[in-house]
């Protein structure tokens, strides 16, 4: 199986842990895999496209770094990848992904590297068209005109660069919750799975129902959360004071197995043969 | 597909001093500006624009901030009326771009950031000063929530915090719905680690005093209360007849409808007369009165235009038939000038002869239109609005007239009425005709029953086209109805009429520019958008 491998770093953002892509690289060396390492596949998609022409025209490749989705849809909004070729978007932590590795066979065991040298913080959305229904309420609530129409009436993100660093709002709008903005902290708005959080159709209560009442309604119902989640922390740290640390010695195991630090451990392996990534 | 247009834009006019002295030098000359002028609120963006340039002409140097003064003018506009507001009924529209950028613990839902109180950012003691005097607050990200807010026209002031850029923005919304409402600019227009003048923020946050605000208007509120007038025990009341043919009125006056007429009315009296309005027996007579002329024109009207269906059920003439429907229309008429006579109104008068003037024109315009049938061939566009006027107008101009006379207000307010009603009347009309066109509902649009505007601007252009797809659509040709509005003159028609219904928004709204009562002008500012809104 002949695979062209590539690595984002996020280098501009940090968004994924550097020793993943550290163990990732030390893996594909240790076995002589070629690879190609992007700093920031954000920022050269927007700044540099020429640079990712082998990723572009790969045949076959492999893509490590943030969500997939986010990525996926972040080359495929370039309108450059070849489109009938074959691109695998993995999480760089994806299990499945560090095995699928481990069967690849490289043309060219070199690394290559591609810089990211701009000062810009790449910051933008990227429509997922699988899910985007054309509504243009981003389009409508964009203050930057980052957005615009086609002539075939579909969205487009035509002005990046205006974008403002940090500001996800548009994703929040989105119906279809089809924005990802792949530097973002958190799921879904940086493609991960997970549904947006809401607050019981609030939007609609207030067209509906007294504005006022909705409104406190909603001041107080936060206010008994936080509330709750202050006692749950103090419960927690109860049962952590409760719980000794010698009675979870004494049931764990003596092997290197990640059971070893729960409270109540089910293990069942042996000692000797068992290392830190056992699952028993 | 993405990737065209790399460079940010820049904003002329778009500077804010970064000094909270240099913005109270700014707010003090705006103080004393507009003592010099009466400015009622709502003002329109033409205004504000205006009174900016003005000052500019006084302070050249203010050049840069011309975006920044129209904000402070529209707020002091709206000074002494929000100061009438009490604290619960204000919510305060804050950034979540305030909230520290990389380390706000906070979650979100559909309205905002749930602020967590970490102290990361000046959030918490806005909150905390805000919601000690009694405000709501809200840490919105974004112009959607404040859109919701200001569009379901229950929300009664906002100060918000904001970017000009997100000014600009709302602006256009918070006028439409009359909305008081204070904005304080952020000093940058980033969207993150954002910073507000907290000292101008201390300055409006407290203002409260007594003032001849009484308060916001419902009009849902108001709506259900004119419907359990209409109940049917209610009318009985009133319309004490045990013949059947009063009965026959009292079902046909209780049945469905909007109730716009009586509620205008009311909704008039209430802004004029505020605390002192008083929903007696003589206001009910009247406000069922002017259902009465409405109904009964409903009933003569559906006989004309042999509609089968009114508010989904069979039409009276359908129900009965066209003798009884004839005569009961003419029954509750008899009912709707008995009502005013009985009221016990001040200006009894006054009513009548504005109720007869009302009816006087309905029926000419009518009139014009039965008689233009006859004729079989398409109206001029002047013809079409003169039609317009005299048909819809009159309802408009004695609900608002009658609200006025029983407030007790002048001339100058019964003629800016007029003007108003006409506009509105139009525009309604227009708005009417397009959403035929707009809904795909052809058969309406494109009749020679009613008369449509929007034909008639497409015949004045293209006569000979109108004059093939006049004859194929009432020869029955299916495909004409399904293919005509993809024609391009069809959408250009639809656009010219577009046009005209903003200019007859626009028309309505600058005739109430000199209306010295807020409470009444933004009541009409609001009452345009929402009639015309459904």
């Amino acid at each position: 199986m002949t695979k062209k491998i590539f690595i984002c770093g996020c280098e501009k953002d940090g968004k994924i842990e550097k020793e993943s892509v550290e163990r990732l690289i030390q893996s594909l060396e240790e076995k002589n895999i070629g690879y190609t390492y992007i700093e920031d596949l954000c920022g050269t998609v927007l700044k540099n496209p020429d640079d990712l022409e082998s990723l572009f025209t790969a045949e076959d490749a492999l893509v490590f770094g943030c969500q997939s989705r986010a990525m996926q849809n972040l080359i495929g909004n370039s309108g450059k990848k070849v489109q009938e070729n074959r691109t695998e978007y993995y999480h760089i932590d994806d299990k499945d992904g560090n095995k699928l590795v481990e069967s690849v066979r490289t043309d060219n065991p070199k690394a290559l590297k591609i810089k990211y040298a701009d000062e810009w913080n790449p910051w933008y959305p990227v429509i997922d068209y699988e899910r985007c229904n054309g509504c243009r309420k981003c389009l409508n609530f964009c203050l930057f005109s980052v957005y615009s129409v086609e002539d075939d009436g579909s969205v487009v993100v035509s002005a990046s660069a205006n974008c403002k660093d940090m500001c996800p709002a548009c994703a929040r709008v989105c119906p279809q919750n089809a924005i990802i903005f792949p530097k973002h902290a958190d799921s879904p708005i940086d493609g991960g799975e997970g549904e947006m959080l809401s607050g019981d159709n609030v939007l609609e209560q207030i067209q509906n129902d007294d504005v006022y009442s909705v409104l406190s309604a909603r001041r107080n119902n936060f206010k008994v959360s936080l509330l709750k989640k202050e006692q749950l922390k103090m419960a927690e740290e109860e049962r952590k004071n409760c719980s000794t640390t010698e009675e979870v010695e004494e049931k764990a195991c003596d092997c290197n197995c990640n059971c070893k630090t729960e409270i109540e451990p089910d293990c069942a392996c042996k000692d000797e043969d068992s290392d830190k990534n056992c699952c028993c | 597909m993405i990737l065209k247009n790399n460079n940010p834009s820049g904003g002329l006019g778009n500077s804010l001093p970064q000094s909270p002295d240099k913005l109270k030098q700014i707010r003090d000359l705006i103080c004393d500006y507009t003592a010099e002028r009466e400015l009622i609120p709502p003002l329109q963006e033409e205004e504000v624009i205006f009174h900016s340039g003005e000052l500019i002409k006084k302070h050249p140097e203010l050049f840069l901030y011309q975006k920044l003064l129209a904000v402070m003018i529209n707020n002091h506009s709206w000074r002494d009326i929000v100061s009438g507001i009490p604290f619960n009924r204000r919510i305060l529209l804050l950034p979540k771009c305030i909230a520290h950028a990389t380390e706000c613990p906070a979650q979100f839902d559909e309205l905002g950031l749930l602020c967590e109180q970490c102290g990361k950012c000046d959030i918490a003691d806005i909150t905390t000063r805000a919601d000690e005097l009694g405000y709501h607050t809200l840490v919105s990200e974004g112009t959607t929530t404040v859109s919701t807010l200001l569009g379901s026209g229950k929300v009664e002031c906002v100060i918000g915090v904001g970017c000009l850029h997100s000014f600009e923005k709302s602006f256009p919304l918070a006028v439409k719905e009359a909305v008081p409402s204070i904005a304080i600019p952020l000093y940058n227009n980033d969207c993150k680690n954002s910073k507000v003048d907290k000292l101008w923020l201390d300055e409006i946050l407290p203002i409260r005093k007594e003032s001849n605000w009484y308060g916001w208007i419902n009009i849902d509120a108001l709506r259900s209360e004119v419907n359990s007038w209409f109940e049917k025990d209610q009318l009985a009341v009133y319309i004490n007849g045990e013949d059947e043919s009063s009965q026959i009125a009292i079902d046909w006056l209780a049945q469905g409808g909007k109730r716009w007429r009586p509620l205008i009315m009311l909704a008039v009296y209430k802004a004029l007369m505020g605390s002192e309005a008083v929903m007696d027996e003589c206001i009910q007579k009247l406000a069922v009165s002017i259902e009465c002329f409405h109904k009964a024109s409903l009933v003569h009207d559906d006989i004309v235009d042999e509609d089968h269906e009114r508010y989904a059920q069979p039409t009276l003439h359908r129900q009965y038939d066209t003798p009884v429907a004839i005569n009961v229309g003419d029954l509750i008429l008899g009912f709707g000038y008995q009502f005013i006579a009985e009221s016990g109104a001040k200006h009894i008068r006054k009513l009548l002869k504005i109720a007869s003037y009302g009816h006087r024109d309905l029926a000419i315009g009518q009139g014009e239109e039965l008689l233009w049938r006859r004729n079989k061939a398409l109206l001029s566009v002047e013809d079409i609005l003169k039609i317009f006027s005299l048909k819809t107008s009159p309802a408009f101009e004695v609900a608002l007239q009658f609200g006025a006379i029983i407030s007790d207000a002048g001339d100058e307010v019964m003629q800016v009425l007029t003007t108003y009603s006409s506009a509105l009347g139009i525009a309604y009309q227009i708005k009417d005709d397009l959403d035929d066109f707009n809904l795909g509902n052809i058969d309406n649009a494109f009749n020679t029953i009613q008369p449509s505007l929007v034909t008639a601007i497409v015949n004045r252009e293209h006569p000979d086209k109108m004059k093939v797809w006049f004859e194929d659509f009432q020869k029955g040709n299916d495909l004409c109805k399904k293919e005509i509005w993809k024609q391009t003159e069809i959408r250009e028609g639809i656009k010219e009429a577009e046009q005209m219904l903003e200019n007859y928004k626009l028309k309505a709204l600058s005739s109430i520019t000199d209306l010295k009562s807020p409470a009444l002008k933004i009541l009409l500012t609001r009452l345009l958008n929402k009639i015309l809104n459904g």
